[in-house]
């Protein structure tokens, strides 16, 4: 057996590790033999450079991890490598790492990892209990990648490290390293979100099943549109400017807009087409308060606060990935509504829904996500008209000016749509235009001023409302009935077990049940999707609370599961008992 | 007969190179560390106080051996030119990778290669200074 397929064996590979090592090219980072570990060398034309000390490798590679690990704690987490280094600095840093944490070796040359795996014996990185995984990413975008690994990862990214002599000879690792970094921070945004508003999520899909099993989903309108020209509305100051402009030409083209751009548009006296809500937060429904039979659709996922369906006579609909499992148990009955981008704000959803709607070209107004220079951040008739920068903005690249001032919230906003555009929009046939005279810059879109899109601007060669309207049709068929019936069942009879398990060890005896009943929930159609948000937020506090007491920690897990069952179960009840009575015909005011 | 005035200086220098021998250690360790850790900028500021008491110290070295080997017993000059001579091709390597950028091999040649001759001089030096002290001044003619 090679080296390179005993290391393939060491790390457990998967195919597409391996794939990537098929990738044909020469190697700029070479390895030497040496005891016990072989030294690496850049190759340049000139000199073969040494990337570790020839002398004593060993002494050196324990002083930089010991510097590396020196700021922060050092608490269980995942530890970024980036760039392949020497073997003695992959040991050293698995030495000195805690055992519950993993290495990652990010390395973007499928070629220096390939030189690496034929000519490192791994054998003995197995003799830690810290993981060791390589990564190394095919695609344009590495840290897309990257994110999805860390993305499937119960531990947190706590530190990343590019070796000294990788910095001085691949200073190409430093960008990497920052953009693996702004993933990092995203990452942690989206789980500090998904453990504060899980079971808020849950909570409003459940209260607004009778509104989405009625709504078509957003995936019946893909691909509808090629001939038609779509405007996007965002609710950034700008958008006061491109008012005229987006009222003249709203019979020519497919308007989507934001909630928040909602009331501006409508004082206005443009109509849009769809009206794009992600938002769970109550705060949001000021964005229709006041507001009776909103023309044009509704577009929302199945976690905006409750109200707001009512608010509008039709719907479509849209599953996002934070509300999968949610998802998954609603598709048992046969409902499959199409999936949106969701993250940071609601613009990135828009986005998806034009491009999956496959328009001709999209002007995106009022996407600022930067401060307005008399202070304001939102278009006039907004619920946040009149608000003005606080103190503690930063500057980042404008549309037009270097520079312009925003909270460091929008600024991740504008990274997440810089990548979306990259890996989504990038090739499509649809062209986005960023329409502002203002604004932050926003990568992958192309700038114009307003004036410039009324000029792009084209009549749509399709009847678009008529493409709405004929779509807007539901499944028929869906056993709603026997979905909600059948997971109160299921929840009831967990709810039992899991009290009949408390007693028991409230009485001081062994729950002989507990792994057997661990399972059930595991296997569970019902009972491990839709409790899964409240044993999220429970696996959060776990590791730090019970370290070492196994009984309360079991004890701990019986009471949620019992407490996460009987909400579900109270909340589908109503549901069920609601979608009953507006099939019946009683109606609900809002 | 008496040794003169500069004999007695070197004597006096030689006893008391100690200190010197730290001081260059300490700055052989403090920008090997700079480069190791990746603040390039700390060691070459480092190296740049460096150079020139290096040079210096190579030239008193030559000197040294130009004037006073005869002054030394076959033994101890033996060593001293030999230490002499390796710091002469350190002091050749360290500029060149330097000038090449090599900032690990700078850093190797700075903590262990200059390290450890420094140590080795450090015990040397003392043992010149008896050599040149048990050394009898001719009678002129």
């Amino acid at each position: 057996m090679s080296l390179i397929q005993k290391n393939l064996q060491t790390l457990k590979a998967d195919s597409s590790f391996q794939e990537c090592l098929s990738v044909v090219g020469d190697s700029p980072v070479y390895f030497e033999n040496e005891n016990p570990y072989n030294n690496a060398f850049f190759r340049t034309p000139e000199k073969n450079y040494p990337l570790q000390s020839l002398r004593r490798p060993e002494e050196e590679a324990e002083r930089i991890v010991e510097h590396w690990l020196s700021t922060g704690n050092s608490e269980s987490g995942i530890y970024v490598l980036i760039g392949i280094s020497s073997l003695h600095l992959i040991m050293k840093c698995l030495d000195q790492l805690d055992d519950n944490s993993e290495l990652i070796i990010v390395e973007p040359s499928s070629a220096i990892m390939r030189s690496f795996l034929e000519n490192n014996d791994l054998e003995d990185t197995e003799r830690f209990k810290t993981k060791l995984t390589l990564f190394c990413p095919l695609t344009d975008y590495p840290e897309r990648e990257f994110r999805k690994l860390i993305n499937k990862k119960d531990l947190f990214c706590k530190k990343t490290l590019i070796s000294p002599s990788n910095k001085r000879f691949r200073p190409q690792l430093i960008e990497l390293q920052q953009n693996i970094c702004k993933q990092i921070q995203l990452e942690g945004m989206d789980r500090v979100t998904t453990a504060k508003f899980a079971d808020e999520w849950l909570q409003n899909c459940i209260i607004n099943l009778p509104e989405t099993v009625k709504s078509p989903g957003i995936n019946k309108l893909y691909n509808k549109f090629p001939e038609t020209d779509c405007l996007i509305v965002c609710a950034g100051p700008s958008l006061n400017d491109s008012l005229d402009i987006i009222k003249n030409r709203q019979d020519d083209c497919f308007i989507i807009s934001v909630g928040t751009a909602l009331k501006p548009l409508l004082n206005y006296g443009i109509n849009p087409n769809l009206t794009i809500v992600v938002d769970s937060d109550p705060k949001v429904y000021k964005q229709f308060e006041g507001l009776d039979e909103i023309p044009g659709y509704l577009l929302a996922t199945h976690t905006i606060f409750p109200g707001i369906f009512q608010h509008f006579k039709k719907s479509f609909c849209y599953n996002c990935v934070v509300t999968t499992s949610y998802s998954e148990w609603l598709s048992d009955s046969g409902i499959n509504h199409g999936q949106l981008n969701v993250g940071g704000t609601v613009a990135l959803s828009a986005l998806d829904c034009a491009h999956k709607l496959n328009f001709r070209n999209n002007f995106i107004y009022g996407l600022d996500l930067a401060y307005a220079e008399d202070g304001t951040s939102h278009a006039k008739n907004t619920m946040y008209d009149g608000i003005k920068a606080n103190n503690g903005l930063i500057e980042i690249p404008g549309n037009w000016n270097k520079t312009v001032k925003t909270t460091k919230q929008f600024a991740n906003y504008v990274e997440i749509l810089k990548g979306y555009m990259r890996e989504h929009i990038a090739g499509s046939c649809g062209k986005f235009f960023n329409v502002n005279n203002n604004g932050a810059l926003i990568k992958g879109l192309n700038t114009i001023r307003p004036a410039k899109s009324a000029e792009l601007i084209k009549h749509s060669e399709q009847d678009f409302n008529q493409i709405l309207n004929e779509n807007y049709t539901c499944e028929k068929d869906l056993d709603i009935e026997g979905l909600c019936i059948n997971s109160m069942e299921e929840l009831k009879e967990i709810n039992a077990e899991g009290k009949t398990l408390l007693e028991e060890i409230e009485n001081g005896k062994f729950p002989n049940g507990i792994e057997a009943f661990e399972e059930k929930i595991k296997n569970s159609k019902v009972s491990s999707k839709l409790t899964e948000p409240a044993m999220q937020a429970w696996c959060m506090s776990v590791t730090t609370k019970f370290e070492n007491d196994p009984i309360e920690m079991t004890k701990s897990f019986l009471t949620q599961i019992n407490g996460s069952t009987e909400w579900v179960t109270g909340l589908l009840k109503n549901s069920y008992e609601r979608f009953q009575q507006i099939n019946k015909g009683v109606q609900h005011g809002a | 007969m008496e040794k003169n005035e500069v004999t007695n200086i070197l004597i006096d220098a030689l006893n008391n190179s100690d200190e010197g021998f730290a001081t260059f250690k300490k700055m052989f360790n403090e920008c090997a560390d700079a480069f190791e850790i990746g603040e390039d900028q700390k060691g070459l500021q480092i190296i740049k106080e460096l150079i020139q008491p290096l040079q210096d110290f190579c030239n008193f070295c030559a000197d040294m051996l130009q004037t006073h080997a005869h002054m030394m017993n076959k033994g101890t000059l033996r060593v001293l030119e030999e230490q002499c001579d390796m710091l002469e091709k350190l002091m050749g390597e360290l500029i060149k990778e330097m000038e090449d950028g090599n900032f690990v091999e700078v850093g190797d040649i700075l903590k262990y290669d200059f390290g450890d001759l420094t140590s080795k001089m450090s015990k040397s030096f003392p043992e010149v200074a008896v050599s040149i002290e048990k050394y009898e001044v001719p009678e002129s003619c």
